[in-house]
C-alpha cells in the first residue's frame, strides 16, 4: 500500500484495485474529480502475489476475465474468481483500518462485500448509473476493454441490467479508440466501462461520436462525492464530529487532543496514532490522558459508552 | 454508515415538501429499489388547512418550490419557509431511529441538520449528471415553474438551458421538449415527474432524458445495501 500524509481534518479513503497498488494511472485522476482534499491510501488485491502465481491464473474456458495492471506497469488478464478471493481478503483487512470510506476502483467485480466501513463497489455504482438513465428509447454505446468481456457480460445477464434493447457494445481492444467510436456512431450516449479509460480518451471518443461520454472514473468519483456528503450529513458516525460533540467539564480539548481522540474512536492503538500524527508514542499517551481527564472518562471503551449514552434520546 | 443485517427491511421515512402520502411518487421509487424497504411518509405541509397552506406562498424575494397536496392539487410555496418546516420535521424524525430519511424534492436547500442517514435528491441528481462531462456541452433542465428557470442553481461544469412544465397541472411537455431539443441530454429536475412524462419529453425532443426519481431510487440502493 502507499501511505498518505498524516492529517486528521480530512476524510480518509482507501482505494482498492483488483491489480497491484499504487494505480498512478487511475487514482490521481479520480481524486481530482472528488473536488475536495481527502487522504487516500491505495491497496491492491494482488499486492505481494508473485508474478508466477498470477500467470498461473489466466482465465480458464468458462471463467470471467478481469483486465488489470500490476505494479510494474504490465497489464494482465486474470480469472475473476482468483482475483475476487484476494479482493475479499483485502477488503476484510482494510475494513479494520478505520477508513471513512472504501472504494473498489474497478468495474467487473459483481459480488457484494460485507464491510462495516461504507463501501463503494465500482461495478455497482456504474450499474446504478446506467440503470437510472438508460431508457429504451435512447441508444447507449458501451466500450469495454476486452472483446471477450462483451460476451461474458451478456451471458451473466448484464445486458438485462442494461435494460435497453438498443444498447450496443464495442471493444477498446480494437487497435484504437477510433475503431470503437466508429462502431458506436449514432449512439445518444457512450459509456466507457472501465476505470482504465482516462478523461483524455473520453474527450477523444466524444469528439468522434459527437455523443456525451461517461467514464467509469467519473461515475465512481460521483459516488465517492455523494458518500462523503452523506458522511458529513450524518455527524454522529463521524469520529471528528463525535469528539466535538462530547461534553467537556471545564477546559476544552486542544486541537491535538481532539485529533488523538478522533483516532482513538477510529479504533487505532497508541502506536498507530503516533505514526499517523508523526509524534512520539509518549506524546500520544500524554494527550490521551489529558483528553480523557477533561472528558471525564477512564478508557476508550468508557469514551465510546459515553457517546452511545449521549446518542440515545 | 450502515450496520445493517442485509435481510432485514430498512426502515425509511420519505419526506415530501407537500402533503403525504405521495401516491404519485413513492410506488415508482419502490418499484426500482432492490433493497427491501419499509416506508413511512411525512410531509412538510401535513395537517395544514387551506389558509395555512396559503400562508406558505413565496414572499416577493423568496425562491419557490412546486409541490402537491394530498388531494393532488399543485401548490407553490416559499423555499425559506419550507426549509424551516422541513428542519422541524427532521428533528422529530431523528428521534424515531429510521435507517434512512429520503427527501422527495430535488430543490437546492441550505444544509439541513439531520442525525439519521439522509438522502438529499439534489445532491444525487447533480452528482449523476456531473458524470456526463464530455460531449454533453449543453444540458437541458426541466423544472416545474417558469420562475424557477431563473432560480436554478446550476450544475458545475455544464451549461444549462432551462424550460418548465409542471407535473401537477396543465401539461406543456411537448412545448418544453421543443425548447430543449437542441441540448445534449435533458434532466427532469423534480421528483414529481413520472416515467410517462419522461417518455413524452423524450419522444418530442428526441434526446436522452433523465428522471430524478429513478436516479434517487438507485442512489437509495447504493447507500443502504
Amino acid at each position: 500500500m502507499s501511505q498518505s500524509e498524516p492529517d486528521t481534518g480530512r476524510h480518509r479513503i482507501a482505494f482498492i484495485t483488483i491489480g497491484q497498488a499504487p494505480r498512478d494511472d487511475v487514482a490521481p485522476e479520480i481524486l481530482g474529480m472528488i473536488e475536495r482534499p481527502v487522504l487516500c491510501d491505495q491497496y491492491g488485491a494482488l499486492d505481494g502475489v508473485p508474478a508466477e502465481e498470477i500467470a498461473r491464473h489466466a482465465p480458464a474456458p468458462g471463467d470471467d476475465s478481469l483486465y488489470t495492471r500490476l505494479a510494474n506497469g504490465e497489464h494482465v488478464i486474470v480469472s475473476s474468481s482468483f482475483v475476487e478471493g484476494h479482493l475479499e481478503e483485502t477488503v476484510r483487512r482494510v475494513d479494520e483500518a478505520g477508513y471513512d470510506l472504501i472504494a473498489i476502483i474497478t468495474t467487473g467485480v459483481f459480488r457484494p462485500f460485507g464491510a462495516r466501513t461504507p463501501l463503494i463497489n465500482g461495478q455497482r455504482v456504474v450499474d446504478a448509473w446506467i440503470e437510472s438513465l438508460v431508457m429504451d428509447d435512447s441508444r447507449i454505446g458501451i466500450i469495454y476493454p476486452l472483446k471477450r468481456q462483451i460476451a461474458e457480460r451478456d451471458l451473466r445477464g448484464h445486458a438485462t441490467t442494461i435494460r435497453n434493447p438498443r444498447a450496443q457494445a464495442a471493444s477498446g481492444e480494437s487497435r484504437s479508440l477510433e475503431e470503437a467510436a466508429e462502431q458506436l456512431k449514432g449512439c445518444d450516449l457512450v459509456l466507457m466501462h472501465s476505470v482504465g479509460y482516462t478523461e483524455a480518451m473520453a474527450q477523444q471518443v466524444a469528439s468522434l461520436t459527437m455523443a456525451p461520454v461517461v467514464t467509469a472514473r467519473r461515475v465512481i468519483a460521483g459516488a465517492i462525492r455523494l458518500q462523503l456528503m452523506q458522511i458529513d450529513e450524518a455527524p454522529e458516525v463521524n469520529p471528528t464530529n463525535m469528539v466535538e460533540r462530547l461534553p467537556v467539564n471545564g477546559e476544552p480539548l486542544t486541537r491535538r487532543e481532539r485529533e488523538v481522540m478522533t483516532l482513538v474512536l477510529d479504533g487505532l492503538s497508541n502506536k498507530l496514532i503516533a505514526r499517523r500524527l508523526g509524534i512520539s508514542y509518549r506524546t500520544v499517551e500524554i494527550h490521551r490522558g489529558r483528553a480523557f481527564g477533561k472528558l471525564g472518562v477512564t478508557s476508550a471503551a468508557d469514551l465510546i459508552r459515553q457517546i452511545l449514552l449521549k446518542r440515545r434520546p | 454508515m450502515f450496520f445493517g443485517d442485509f435481510l432485514v427491511a430498512k426502515r425509511t421515512a420519505f419526506v415530501t415538501i407537500g402533503q403525504a402520502p405521495r401516491s404519485d411518487v413513492t410506488p415508482d421509487i419502490l418499484a426500482e429499489v432492490r433493497t427491501p424497504l419499509t416506508v413511512e411518509e411525512f410531509g412538510a405541509l401535513d395537517g395544514m388547512d387551506a389558509d395555512a397552506v396559503r400562508a406558505m406562498a413565496p414572499d416577493a424575494d423568496e425562491e419557490r418550490l412546486v409541490t402537491r397536496l394530498k388531494d393532488g392539487t399543485e401548490v407553490i410555496i416559499g423555499k425559506k419557509k419550507t426549509q424551516t418546516r422541513l428542519q422541524d420535521l427532521f428533528a422529530r424524525l431523528d428521534k424515531e431511529n429510521y435507517d434512512l430519511i429520503v427527501l422527495l424534492c430535488t430543490g437546492h436547500f441550505e444544509p439541513f441538520s439531520v442525525k439519521t442517514p439522509f438522502l438529499e435528491p439534489q445532491l444525487v441528481v447533480d452528482n449523476f449528471v456531473k458524470g456526463l462531462s464530455y460531449g454533453a456541452k449543453t444540458l437541458g433542465v426541466l423544472v416545474p415553474n417558469e420562475k424557477q428557470t431563473e432560480e436554478f442553481h446550476g450544475i458545475d461544469g455544464l451549461d444549462a438551458k432551462l424550460s418548465f412544465a409542471t407535473p401537477y397541472g396543465a401539461p406543456r411537455f411537448t412545448e418544453a421538449a421543443g425548447e430543449l431539443a437542441d441540448t445534449d441530454v435533458i434532466v427532469m429536475h423534480c421528483m414529481g415527474y413520472s416515467e410517462a412524462m419522461r417518455r413524452e419529453v423524450a419522444e418530442s425532443a428526441r434526446r436522452p432524458v433523465l428522471l430524478s426519481r429513478r436516479m434517487v431510487a438507485h442512489a437509495i440502493d447504493l447507500l443502504v445495501s
